[in-house]
């Protein structure tokens, strides 16, 4: 019988057969997603269940006492959390399409223009992010009452509308991959800057837009401070104010308050479940390590 | 495309320049092609700047005057949002905060500090199931999924989930902790010695997103090093901590860095959790002062202006971002030893 030997000549590395990890990967990994999982099956489970079960009897895995919707029922009874929703919806899509335009339009003036002071203002911009947010909050607010934004909701609108800096720096990234020769070639065809970048640099960063967009609306959807500062009148809470203000009224409805917080969460969920493969790309590459 | 742009100045030059009995003409020509080339500079500084400015513009209306705002408030009087109401005095807000016979500020940063051992923890979660994925398992893109969940979700709607799973009644660990044989339920979130232990766990729920991170750059890692390695007989300890943790240590610094910077401005999470935000280190006395810097900050200037004021709140905020700053300092000096850049 041939001893097969292996050496640099006849080595060929067994690329088809990957070897799978021991049964002890599988179940750490099960278990941390039980540990990020149950918590939601408990709310879920607790906002099923009646106000009496709830209230008197100590928890169970279940509903023991059958299933019922009147929690759900109630959290739109008082239309809090439609409101919040609608003001959500209404104060932030526009800021988050209009900081996605202005965005992508500021990176690709970073990423493929030469002008004077680009550098200076990309590294000024870099080194306002590391301003810590808990510095201006107080200035903030006094600065919103001075001008009478207060009790409007522009705080929440408009400073976002001027683009994020962090979108920029990712979006920068994406655009320098944008061949140079395909702007040239453009140009010789005498298209202008901004037709340029509306016909040619828009398809083409569309991953990078849509990542940055999402990331950007689930940011404003679940964003608590800014509103806790700025919106202080009762027709302009967000949903996650009135949320919080619900289950404040709601102390002694356990299920109206799961209800309400299942409610809130789930529309993030279900656009993270939708578009994960574009999210979860932008946060692996926004690091900024791999430009 | 610079070329392009510059084209028509080079033939306009070249053209001048064989007919050297139109001198004049030449120089005159010459003298059109700078002036064409600086306008079409200036041109092109123009649109640059009417490209990238807005960010710039936005910070400097939004960031820019409450920063220089807030550091005039940090030397001012003022107990309610009303400008006209502005009084001048001085460093006494600073002398106030380190001088303050109760200290609250240095309680709030102290329990602040505490609140930071979250970091290690979620790091070791976040590296450990970044290894775990990376190993070929089966079904990884769902388990990088559930991963992430925790960060899509709002800080109201998790914080209320995590009230309700630790409550003293009807929560799940209290009940669990009586089907083992306790006698009676702990009061997990009102009680001083286990409040912040449960924050803690309840922040390193979110651990995820550094996982993602991790796994990107445990992705990156150069393979044929490993490999070396192995033929060279090197044990999977020694290969995990002499090459894939040094070639991943860009990252591992920036989400040190970064959740150093989000740890230390904590505050909706715990204001949530806490009932209100008070600190139930000292129930009886009513007196409690919330629980961590940035909700204490918020407290002086919107819960208790009359009190405190916004002028002590902006200074607090001051020595809050100088201390900051100097952790960062800290963090990146340390990172000369341990990070390394090429490979």
């Amino acid at each position: 019988m041939e001893e097969k030997i292996y050496n640099s000549q006849n080595f060929v590395p067994n690329k088809k057969k990957i070897q799978r990890p021991p049964i002890g990967t599988y179940i750490m990994l099960i278990l941390y997603s039980l540990y990020i999982l149950v918590p939601f099956y408990i709310i879920f489970i607790s906002s099923l269940k009646s106000i009496q079960e709830a209230a008197f009897a100590e928890f169970t895995w279940y509903p023991t006492r059958g299933v019922t919707w009147g929690a759900f029922k109630r959290v739109f009874e008082s239309n809090e959390i439609q409101r919040g929703f609608v003001n959500t919806l209404t104060f932030y899509t526009p800021v988050t399409l209009v900081s996605v335009f202005v965005s992508a339009l500021a990176s690709y003036g970073f990423a493929k223009m030469e002008w004077a002071g680009r550098n200076a203002i990309f590294s000024f911009l870099l080194l306002t992010m590391m301003i810590p947010g808990c510095v201006t909050m107080t200035a903030t607010r006094l600065m919103y009452d001075t001008i009478g934004w207060i009790g409007t909701p522009l705080p929440v609108m408009i400073p976002g509308m001027f683009g994020g800096i962090g979108m920029v720096f990712f979006m920068r990234q994406y655009m320098k991959g944008i061949p140079d020769d395909l702007i040239g070639a453009a140009k010789i065809d005498g298209m202008s800057e901004i037709k340029i970048f509306l016909v040619l640099i828009i398809p083409l960063s569309v991953p990078a837009l849509l990542t940055q967009g999402v990331l950007s609306f689930i940011g404003h959807y679940n964003d608590y401070l800014g509103a806790l500062l700025y919106l202080i009148d009762e027709p302009l809470y967000t949903l996650q104010i009135a949320i919080k203000n619900m289950v404040d009224t709601y102390r002694t409805d356990l299920p109206a308050q799961m209800a309400a917080c299942f409610l809130g969460m789930l529309p993030m969920l279900l656009i993270y479940l939708f578009l994960q493969n574009y999210i979860l790309k932008g946060i692996s590459m926004s690091s900024g390590l791999k430009g | 495309m610079e070329e392009v742009v510059a084209a028509s100045d080079v033939i306009e030059y070249t053209d001048s320049k064989d007919n050297d009995i139109f001198a004049e003409t030449k120089l005159f020509k010459q003298d059109i092609a700078t002036a064409a080339r600086k306008r079409r500079k200036m041109q092109r500084n123009i649109i640059g700047w009417l490209f990238s400015v807005w960010p710039f513009v936005g910070w400097c209306i939004f960031g820019g005057i409450p920063f220089i705002l807030s550091i005039i408030l940090s030397l001012a009087e003022l107990h309610n949002f009303d400008i006209t109401n502005f009084q001048f005095i001085g460093f006494d807000n600073y002398k106030w905060i380190f001088t303050d016979q109760k200290g609250e500020f240095w309680f709030s940063m102290r329990q602040t500090l505490y609140y930071c051992l979250s970091l290690p923890i979620g790091i070791f979660l976040g590296l450990g199931t970044a290894v775990l994925l990376t190993r070929h398992v089966k079904l990884t893109k769902m388990f990088r999924t559930i991963l992430f969940i925790p960060n899509v979700c709002s800080v109201v709607g998790v914080s209320m989930m995590w009230k309700l799973v630790f409550h003293r009644q009807y929560g799940v660990v209290n009940a669990i902790l009586l089907a083992m044989g306790r006698e009676f339920p702990i009061d997990f979130l009102g009680d001083p010695d286990w409040f912040m232990p449960v924050v803690i766990f309840t922040t390193t729920w979110g651990a995820g997103a550094g996982s993602i991170l991790f796994q990107a750059a445990l992705e990156q890692v150069n393979q044929s090093l490993i490999e070396a390695a192995e033929i060279d007989g090197a044990s999977k300890t020694r290969i995990f901590f002499r090459i894939t943790l040094p070639a991943i240590s860009p990252t591992t610094f920036y989400v040190v860095t970064m959740n150093t910077i989000g740890a230390l401005q904590a505050m909706a999470n715990i204001q949530i959790l806490a009932s209100d935000g008070r600190n139930p280190l000292d129930p009886k006395t009513g007196n409690s002062i919330p629980l961590t810097a940035v909700y204490f900050i918020y407290w002086m200037a919107f819960n208790q202006p009359m009190i405190y004021g916004l002028g002590k709140a902006s200074a607090a905020a001051w020595v809050l971002t100088i201390i900051i700053v100097i952790i960062t300092r800290i963090n990146f000096k340390l990172g000369d030893y341990w990070v390394c850049y090429d490979n």
